[in-house]
Formats: structure tokens, sequence, C-alpha cells
């Protein structure tokens, strides 16, 4: 299906002026970060700590709830809560981040690969984009880590290639997302005016990408990269909770759940086993998605349905009026390629 | 709008509904219980799980069976055997009333057809070879599997007329075979040697009669002669049953519901009159059901919980009331955990190859480190404070006075000061030449667990280095099937009252020899004690105690712990088997 | 609107063939022996080659074929773990326990989420307003195993309202179907705020209001149809993400569905479970997604009028 017209444009370069303040301005979000901030640094910074801890077998101070020896108390072999919860937290946020930075590399490399070659290649990349979406990608997920963890366990050791594998496996599936934005940036950036100077003042096609394009994608990057890092986490804390995740005995978020699930019963309740791990878990993802969502009033206000309004409250009828139209045109774009829009109004499904 | 909404929302409802199967209401059998494990399979040739014979006891019944507190092999569909004077021959009587559930007779042609179908090369049977003791089996199987390889290298065409010369043949062969029918009621086994557990052998599951005009229709002859069975027979419509119960129902993974069989030969003794089985994949579900009544009974006790619930319930099994956890003199509070000794052993292979894995030496090839490595294990203190499920620790491989007329032999204790002595005199003086202990297991249960605190011991007392590997079970199966570890994990369950149960693993041809020990001596010994009639009739002097510590060492003894409420005394319905 | 339908029913096969072959690839790099018990006896090298001659699997070449004519007759396979059952009859019997639980699922989802989207963008900086951004940032960011595991700790076995899980009974149907809808309400919500927020100041509805409809007529009958839509375009992925997110709730609740007997497929190496599940899930969502297409060129009127 070829193509000549293009995609609309989805962020507009005249805005870039006003992204950090916006962002500032949404209080949730940089409350957000900093929450965000001190999760990591408390992650990082007592991992000299944590990793030896987390292994420290007392059997017989078994399942003891907190104390202020213990502030977060032993798990089922009297290994210190607090250890467990902050190695895990390392290795949760670890697999997120990388298994997004896998996703942005591979998304980001065939979005514009896509965009800039354009015609036939452009159609059948995208077609392969649109199969894979339809896929059910867990087991996917499951697949990959099964068939290949063995031959990295050789390599890293087996630890290391479980955790390895892991974010190689959900990077590999998670990155259609990026594929789509990044090529509709790429396709409408194409046809602006000073790419248009650049080719004809001879500079080559990887020039333009680096020089002129990256730039400017920059922004829809970081915001799906962001929100792509919370999706991953929780990919990542399904698996661990079903067994075949993080094998123990690392802990991960996903693995700590599963154990404090069973802590759970008639005979001997043990509530801090699930109710660290979990809040732990959902505050890092709920902060994680408030900081996407403010990037992305920041990077784009008219997803957030607050652009609107005026700091006093009222409805600035004018940019209401805009912010519609443009939607309007972006849904009225994809139609005419026989597509649907997709659910997040700013491209073609 | 809003019709189109209620209609939407009526019929999605409507279709949830169906497809929930919630439309009908059963009413709760008399007896429920959850089997530990999923059914793998219900053919009774085919099985070697715990729960799929459980449940294949209910339904089928041998020529004898189980008593339900002694697990003493007493006669069931046959009347008591007559043996010949040479013990080598066994003549069995099946009772007049004994009727399959759509009243046709049970007769010894169903026997004959069923342990004819077992040894075929096509069932795939794991326990095939208990059939080896009887007079030319071992010869018929080894014929029909060297043709159908034969045959499997022809081309396709020529396939099917060998394949139907080589079939021509087979039921001649089968003849000469130690199993004759005499009349339709008499059954007559000739055994190659006396030997002295063959009833128990009759009352395992292998040894069950199936109903010979169902399952013919299943019968398919492959192309290269294997006969194999459609195993859609073991579906309940597709059989018949001669057990106390008949199976009416099975949803996979799900539920199997039992109901009493009117035309059994002993149904004035059954008292249940339906069953049924759930299957319930987390140990701690299973527990809160039972908590909640939905369950009258658990047939084991997995979760991390357990100890905390035997302790409680002042189970009269020494080892389980000691731990550091316990309250002494606290009164149970439950009635209802019981548990019982198992015929099993959780124990450590050591990789007797003469090279490890890796290429290097093998230490352990030497008896001498393997008996130090054994005797650096404090076992009390496993059974104690890891496991505390009321395991006993094992200080030999056999379960002890578990097998009538085999005597107790002393083992290996514990004693960290001659294993430094031993290892020394092994040529080990300096430990930090030592290869790293990398110990083997499974992820799951408490293996991890009783590795780290193994690997702790071995640290301590002898000084070495050590690691722990843990992964997925099949992976593990391979890996310890072809020596490629260190030190792995194991446990064993033993199938019948003798010795070699245990022993013949350490058989140097035998599949089951994981750690590859050889030793032409242990070989030879064993060949003789099998030839012996019962074992207090084995030779005295081949299991001095030093032998024993050529074996991989010995943990502790498995036991299976099960709960129990509005327990009514029932004829034979479920075998708790505490052999494992 | 035919001929796009119509070329993604020519796609569809070609889809499936394409996840069969992915799936083939992967499924045989396992590695692991399916036929190998787990615990007790090792298997013998003989017994093992009757078996694979027995199922077509001496060789990973005819094997490929033989399934994949297999499926083109609609014959799954046959469970090498479970050998009393071929694969069809195992999805017959749980694949309409996990299509129950999803599409329950889905419809509390759509009649919950729709519902609180609508009240918090018509009565929008009220306490409705929040709470409906609350449920919508805890439905997406909690994971459902939390949600699950803390409703499973409440309502049945503190409370003892429901059973602790199972499958069979209407009662046993609410806690998973809940807890499996609640991500989806949650970003259903959200959407649907977004797309009231941005009619309800439209020209078209400003007309509705002179003419002098009541405001419930307005917002029901005229703007939800246009706000609908991101909704029903959402339903696709979601489709996919129910059938995958219920492996979870099947294991924390017991339900025996088919992505259960999935994960156990995978860690038993069984080679026809695992593929026979991959493609019935790939099938299903190839079909979802069509349906959801037909729907959203039957709803929107400005399609048909756009595309040729």
């Amino acid at each position: 299906m070829t193509r000549t017209a293009t995609t609309p444009a989805l962020y507009d370069v005249a805005h870039e002026a006003r992204r950090w303040p916006a962002f500032r301005r949404n209080s949730l979000a940089v409350a957000s970060l900093v929450f965000l901030a001190a999760i990591v640094a408390a992650c990082v910074l007592a991992a000299a700590w944590s990793i030896p801890a987390s292994n420290d077998q007392h059997l017989d101070d078994a399942r003891t709830p907190p104390t202020w020896l213990q502030p977060l108390g032993t798990d089922k072999l009297g290994r210190p809560l607090w250890a467990r919860c902050l190695l895990g937290g390392l290795i949760s946020l670890g697999v997120g981040l990388a298994a997004a930075t896998i996703s942005v590399i591979i998304g980001t490399g065939w979005g514009a690969l896509a965009g800039l070659a354009g015609g036939r290649v452009d159609a059948i990349m995208m077609r392969l984009v649109d199969i894979l979406y339809g896929l059910p990608y867990i087991l996917l997920v499951i697949l990959i880590k099964f068939a290949f963890e063995r031959r990295l366990e050789g390599v890293f050791g087996a630890a290391a290639a479980n955790v390895i594998i892991l974010f190689l496996a959900i990077g590999a599936v998670s990155w259609l997302t990026m594929a789509r934005v990044v090529r509709g940036q790429v396709l409408s950036l194409k046809a602006q005016p000073f790419v248009e100077a650049a080719r004809a003042a001879g500079v080559s096609g990887a020039g333009i990408f680096w020089r002129h394009l990256l730039p400017n994608l920059i922004g829809p990057i970081l915001v799906y990269a962001t929100l792509t890092v919370p999706q991953a986490m929780l990919q990542e804390s399904f698996l661990s909770f079903l067994g075949i995740g993080i094998h123990p005995p690392l802990p991960s978020w996903g693995n700590l759940a599963a154990d404090g699930l069973e802590a759970i019963n008639n005979v001997q309740s043990a509530w801090w086993l699930i109710v660290f791990p979990c809040t732990l878990l959902s505050a890092t993802l709920l902060s994680l998605n408030f900081i996407g969502d403010g990037l992305r009033d920041a990077f784009d206000p008219s997803q957030s349905g607050y652009s609107d309004t005026r700091p006093d409250g009222r409805r600035n009828r004018l940019r209401a009026c805009r912010l519609r139209a443009r939607r309007a045109k972006v849904i009225r774009e994809c139609y005419r390629y026989h597509h649907r829009p997709d659910s997040l109004g700013i491209g073609c499904a | 709008m809003a019709k189109y909404v209620v209609t939407v929302v009526v019929a999605a409802l409507a279709l949830t509904w169906l497809l929930a199967g919630a439309a009908v209401k059963h009413p709760r059998a008399d007896f429920v219980f959850v089997n530990r494990g999923t059914i793998a399979t219900l053919d009774p040739a085919a099985m070697s799980w715990m729960q799929d014979i459980r449940l294949a006891l209910t339904v089928w019944e041998g020529l004898y069976s189980y008593h339900p507190v002694t697990t003493e092999p007493i006669p069931a569909t046959s009347l008591p055997a007559q043996v010949s004077p040479d013990g080598r021959t066994y003549t069995f009587r099946i009772r007049p009333e004994a009727r399959w559930s759509n009243g046709d007779p049970v007769t010894a042609h169903d026997f004959a057809y069923a342990w004819r179908r077992a040894v075929e090369p096509g069932t795939s049977a794991d326990y095939a070879f208990f059939f080896n003791l009887i007079d030319g089996v071992e010869a018929y199987v080894a014929w029909r599997y060297e043709n159908v390889e034969r045959i499997s290298r022809l081309p396709a065409n020529q396939r099917f007329a060998e394949r139907d010369m080589h079939l021509r043949e087979a039921d001649p062969r089968w003849q000469s075979v130690g199993i004759s029918v005499i009349d339709a009621k008499t059954l007559r086994v000739t055994l190659k040697r006396p030997v002295a557990y063959f009833l128990d052998l009759c009352a395992f599951s292998i040894f069950l009669p199936v109903h010979r005009q169902s399952i013919e229709r299943f019968k398919v002859v492959g192309d290269t002669g294997l006969i194999y069975y459609d195993e859609q027979w073991t579906k309940p419509y597709n059989t018949h049953f001669n057990g106390p119960f008949v199976m009416t129902e099975w949803l996979f993974r799900r539920s199997i519901k039992l109901e009493r069989n009117p035309h059994y030969w002993d149904r004035q003794a059954v008292k249940l009159s339906t069953i049924q089985m759930l299957d319930v994949e987390d140990a701690n579900t299973a527990w809160l059901m039972y908590s909640a009544g939905a369950v009258d009974w658990l047939s084991s006790l997995d979760m991390d919980y357990a100890p905390e619930l035997i302790r409680r319930s002042g189970s009269p099994l020494p080892g389980a009331l000691n731990g550091p956890n316990s309250r002494r003199g606290a009164t149970p509070t439950r009635r209802d955990i019981h548990a019982f000794p198992a015929f099993g052993t959780y124990f450590y292979n050591f990789n007797c190859e003469p090279k490890l894995p890796d290429g290097t030496d093998n230490p352990w090839h030497d008896r001498r480190v393997r008996q130090a490595f054994a005797l650096a294990v404090d076992k009390q203190q496993l059974v104690d404070r890891v496991i505390r499920r009321g395991n006993l620790p094992a200080d030999t491989f056999i379960p002890p006075r578990s097998i009538p007329n085999y005597p107790a032999v002393e083992g290996l204790g514990c004693d960290p000061v001659r294993a430094r002595e031993l290892l020394a005199q092994a040529g080990w003086t300096d430990m930090s030449n030592f290869p790293i202990v990398e110990v083997l297991f499974n992820t799951g249960f408490n293996h991890g667990q009783i590795a780290e605190a193994i690997c702790k011991m071995w640290e301590t007392n002898l000084g070495v280095r050590t690691a722990i590997r843990g992964i997925e079970v099949k992976l593990f199966r391979e890996d310890k099937k072809n020596a490629r570890y260190v030190v792995c994990r194991a446990s064993w369950y033993g199938d019948y009252g003798d010795p070699t149960t245990f022993l013949e693993m350490f058989q140097s041809e035998n599949g089951n020899n994981d750690s590859h020990f050889r030793d032409r001596t242990f070989d030879d010994m064993l060949d003789e004690a099998e030839r012996q009639p019962t074992p207090d009739m084995w030779p005295n002097s081949p299991w001095p105690s030093d032998s024993w510590s050529t074996k991989p060492c010995r943990c502790c003894h498995s036991t299976t712990t099960s709960t129990s409420s509005r327990w009514t005394p029932i004829a034979s319905p479920i075998c708790t088997l505490p052999r494992g | 609107m035919i001929r796009r339908i119509g070329s993604r029913l020519v796609q569809a096969p070609l889809i499936l063939w394409a996840v069969y072959t992915i799936a083939f690839v992967m499924v045989v790099s396992v590695p692991g022996n399916p036929f190998e018990h787990e615990g007790g006896r090792n298997l013998s090298p003989v017994i093992e080659m009757g078996l694979r001659q027995r199922y077509g699997m001496e060789d990973n070449w005819q094997f490929y074929w033989r399934y994949l004519t297999g499926l083109l007759h609609g014959d799954l396979g046959q469970s090498l773990h479970y050998r009393d059952w071929t694969c069809n009859q195992i999805v017959r019997h749980s694949l309409p326990v996990s299509a129950a639980l999803g599409s329950l699922a889905l419809l509390i989802a759509l009649f919950a989420g729709v519902g609180l989207g609508v009240i918090g963008a018509v009565r929008r900086h009220t306490v409705w307003d929040y709470l409906t951004l609350g449920v919508a940032v805890v439905g997406i960011s909690v994971p459902t195993f939390v949600i699950g595991a803390g409703l499973l700790i409440l309502l049945a076995v503190w409370v003892r309202l429901f059973p602790p899980g199972g499958w069979g009974t209407p009662a046993q149907l609410v806690l998973p179907a809940v807890t499996l809808a609640l991500p989806f309400m949650a970003y259903i919500a959200r959407l649907t705020r977004l797309g009231m927020i941005d009619v309800l100041s439209s020209d078209f509805l400003r007309t509705a209001r002179a003419k002098g409809l009541s405001e419930s007529q307005v917002v029901l009958k005229h703007a939800l149809r246009v706000a609908f839509l991101p909704v029903l375009s959402f339903l696709g992925p979601a489709a996919a993400a129910v059938l995958t997110g219920s492996f979870v709730i099947e294991k924390v609740f017991n339900v025996p569905g088919l992505g259960l007997h999935f994960v156990n497929g995978v860690i038993n190496r069984d080679q026809m479970l695992i593929l026979a599940a991959v493609t019935v899930y790939a099938g299903l969502i190839v079909l979802f997604n069509l349906l959801v297409d037909i729907a959203y060129t039957w709803l929107d009127p400005r399609i048909s009028a756009e595309a040729i």
C-alpha cells in the first residue's frame, strides 16, 4: 500500500520551548519523579548491603514480624525482607529499564528505517508490525525465555542469564508502539522544509537522521519509553509470579508477591510478606505512569484533557477548538488510508 | 440505543453462563478429596505416578490388593493363590462372583490380555520390567523390539508385508510365555525363579485387568508392527471397571467423579456411594478449601506452613516436634493431621564417574571422599530445622525395618572429625584445591533450602567451597540422567517389598543409575542375592557396613502427611499407600 | 469496507501460519525432553523411540508438516504429558472457561469503565471525577495478582463470602472476573473520560441542547456514540491482553483455563499442547480484531463516507 501524502504531524517542533515548564506545573508528575528517584537511589545505593543480606538465612528467625532490628520482617527462610525488597527492586527496575531500552532501540530503528525508506519497504515493515501487534505477546515472551535461557547460562552463569534473557524477551516484544510512533513522526518530519534543505545541501541520509531527525524524535521517544517501563515491569512481575520469570533465590517484586500470597492463610499469617513488596511495586508503577502522563502532557497537550483549562480553571475555548480540530484531522487521515485510529488518538492502528 | 444495550448485555450474560457450565448444580459427593498432583494417565499399564495409581486401584481390582492398614497383599479378585512347592508356579482362581460394571464376569482372559498389553513395546510402560520375572517374557519382548526395529529400517512399501508376517508369528510365541489361561476362571503363572514378593507385585497397578471387549476397538497396529491403543479408551464412557467404584465423569484437570459399582463382588463392604476427586494445583488453595469444608481429605500437605500444622497436630512421629520452633508442652489443637512414614528416601547423588563434567578429575570417584562428605552432614539438624515435616534421618539407603526379613544395617552417622581423617587418607590435606562442590536441584518445594543447609555444613565441617544450582525440573532430569552434575539431589520410593527395589538402582547397567556408580563386585553380589528366595537368605558378608559408603549418601526418609476429617472406615476404595 | 474486510480475511491464514512457524521454531529450541518424567524412573531410550515413532516426532521437519496438516484438518494433536487427552479435548474443556472469564471481565470493564468515564467527564472537578481518576490510576498500576490476592484474602479467607477458587458454580465466577476486569476498566474509564471531555463542547451537541433535548439524552445518545470510538479501538488489543492476563488470574483462583494449561505445557515441554495453545490464541485474536473492524465501520458513519 503506497502512500503519497504524509500522516499528520504528531508533535510540533514549536512546542519544544514549553516542555519543561509544562511538566513542572504538573505537581503529581513532579512528586512521582521525586519518589521514583528516591526508590531508585535506595535500591542502587543499598546494593552493597542488600545483595549479601538477601540470601542470609536464619531458619530460627523465620517469619518474624517487623521489628526495630528487622524493619520489614523476615520471610520463610529467615532472610531479611528489607534486603530482598531492595534487591528485588533493583532487579525489577533493572529489567524494566533494560527492556524499555531494548524496545526503544529496536522500535526507533525499525520505525525510522520504515519512515525514511518509504514506499514498499515501509508498507511491508508496518504490516509486520500490524501482525505482531495481534500476537499474544506473553506467549512469545515465555517461549523466547525457555528457548534461549540455557544457551546464555553457559556464557553468563545461571543467575545473570535468568535476568538477561528476561529483559531481552520482554524488550523483543515491546517495541511495536515505539516503531509506529517513530515512523509517524519521521514521515511528517521528512516533508518539512528543513529536511529538504538539508538534502539539497548534500547531507547524506544518515546525517539527516542523526542531526536533524533524531533531536526531534527525542520527545515522543522519551514519552513512550517512560510508559514502556511500567509495562515491562508488570510483565516481569507476572512471569515471576507464575514461577517462570526470575528464579529463586534471586528476588524480584513479582517473586516476593507470589511467596507472600501463600503467606496469607488461616494458619500462620505473615501479612508483611505480601504488603511490602506489593506496595513497593504498585507505588513504583504508579509513579512511572504519572511521570509518563506528565511527559505526554508536556510534549503534546492535546492528550491530556487539561490543556484547555487555564490556570484559574476556566476553559480556553479557542485552544479547545484547535485541539479538537487537530484530533479530528488525525482521525480523518487514518480512515483515508484504510486504518482505524488507535486508542491513543495519535495515529493509526 | 438502550434496547441494543440491554439485548447485548443479556445475550452476553447468557453466553457466559452457558460457557461457564454453571447451569446445573451438582449435589456434593459423599467424599471429596484432593489428589496431590494432576492425573497424568489412567491407563493402568502406563502409569507411574502415585496419584494415578491411587485412582486406578479404586476403579479396578487386580488379583491381589493391598490391605488398607498393613499393606500386606491380600486376595482380591482372585481367591488365595496356590503356590507350587518350588515357589515358581502360582495358580490363581478368580472369584465366581467377580464382575465388570456391565455385568460381564471377570475372566482369566482379561488378565492375560491386560498383562500381554502391558509388556508390548507400544504401550511404553515404565514398569513393564516387573513382568521379566515371568518365564519367557523377557525373550518375547526382546524379539518384538528387534523385529519392530528391523521393520522400521525398511522402506515404506515393504513394511506392511513384513509386519503382517511378523505379527502372525507373535501369537504362537506368546503361548510359550509363562502366563497361561487354564480355563475361564483359572490363571497360571510360571516364574523364572522363586520370588518372595510376587504377590506384592500382583497388587501393583500394572497387573490390573482391563475390559477386553471395550479396549479392543481402540487397538491400532502401527506400520512398523508396534501395537498401541488409542488412549481415549480410558475415558469413563469407553470402558468398564471391576473395582469397588466406577468412574462416571472425568473433567480434564478439574475433577473425577466415582460412583459405587453395583456389580462389585464385595459391595457390602463399600460404605460410600459417591466420591469426587478435585484437581487443585496450589497447595494453599487446597488447604483453604479443606478449611472451608468443601473438601474432606487432602492427600498431602505441601505448603510452607505444613510444619506448623504438623506441630499443632501432635502427630506421634518422632522428629516432628523437636524443632526449635515448637513450644514444648503445647497441647495439640488439631486432630485431623496425620503423618505416615513412607517407603522412600531423599538423598544426594555424588557423580561417580572418573571425570567431572568440566573434564577435571573427580574426587568422588574415591570411596573415602564420598564417605567423608556423608559423615559431614548432620541429618538430625536437617530434619529438625530445615524440613520439619516429621521426617526421619536416614543413615541407610533402605528405610530400616520396612522390609520383613531384611536386617537393619548400621550406617554412617555424623562425624566431622572422622570425615576430615578420611579426606586426608584420600590425599586431600589441603582443601583449597578441591573443586567447587556444586549441588544441583530442581526448583520448587524446599530442595533449595536443603541444598543450602547441606552446603553450609560442608563448608563448616570440611572447608570446601560450595555453590548451588537450581534449575527447572525437566532440565534437571536431563542433567541428572546424563551425570552432568557434581552433586545432585534425588529421591526414590520403593515399589515392592524387597531390597532390590532400592539397590538395583546402583547396578552398572540400570537405567536409573544416575550416579554412574559402577562396581563389578556389587553387581555380582546383587545378582547372587536376587537368586535367593527371601532377603534373609541373602549372602551374609556382602554388606559390610563399609560397602554402604560406596553409595551416595542418604539424607532422610520421606514421609507423607495427609489430613482427614469425617473419616469413615471404608473397605478398600482409596489406598493411602504409605509406600510413596 | 468490503474490500478492507476482504483483505483482512485473506491475510488471516497467512498470519496464523507465520505465528505457527515462529512458535514451532521456538518450541523445538526449548531444551528438555517432552517424554521424560519429572520424578521416578528415567525414561528408557527404547520406550522413547516407540513414543516418538507413534506421534510422528522422530524428526523436526516431519513433525512440522504433520502438525500443520493436522491443523488444517482441525486436529490440534495429542498432549504429550497428559497422554489420555487430545489437545482438541483440552481446548474444548478449557477454552470456554477462559472465554467465559474473559468476556465477563470485558463486559464488566466496558460497562463500569464507560460509566465511570462518562460520570467523570460530565461532573468534572468534583468527587466523581477524582474517583474516576483514582480508579483509573489504581487499575493500571497495581498488578492483577495483587488485586486478586487482596480480594481472595478479604472475601474468601476472612469473610468467606465467595469460594476460594475453582470453577463450576456462579459464585466462583465473580472474583476472578472482577479482578481481571479492573485494569481494563481503568483504561476504558480514562479513554472515555478523555473522549467525552473532547466531545462535550462540540458544536453539534450545542445544537442538540438548543433543540431542547435533555442533558442525559445529549450525553448518552449523541456524545457517547462518538466518544466510544477510541474505546472500541482499544477492544482489539484488550482481547489479546485479557487472554494473557488471565494466566495469572487462573493461577491465583485455580481456574482451569487454557492459560494455565499453556504455562504448564511450557514447563512440561508438552510441545503439541504449546503449539495448540499458541495457534488457538492467535486465531482468536485475529478473529476478534476482525470483529472490531466490522463493528467500527458500523458505528462510525464517517468511515463509510471517507473510505472507498
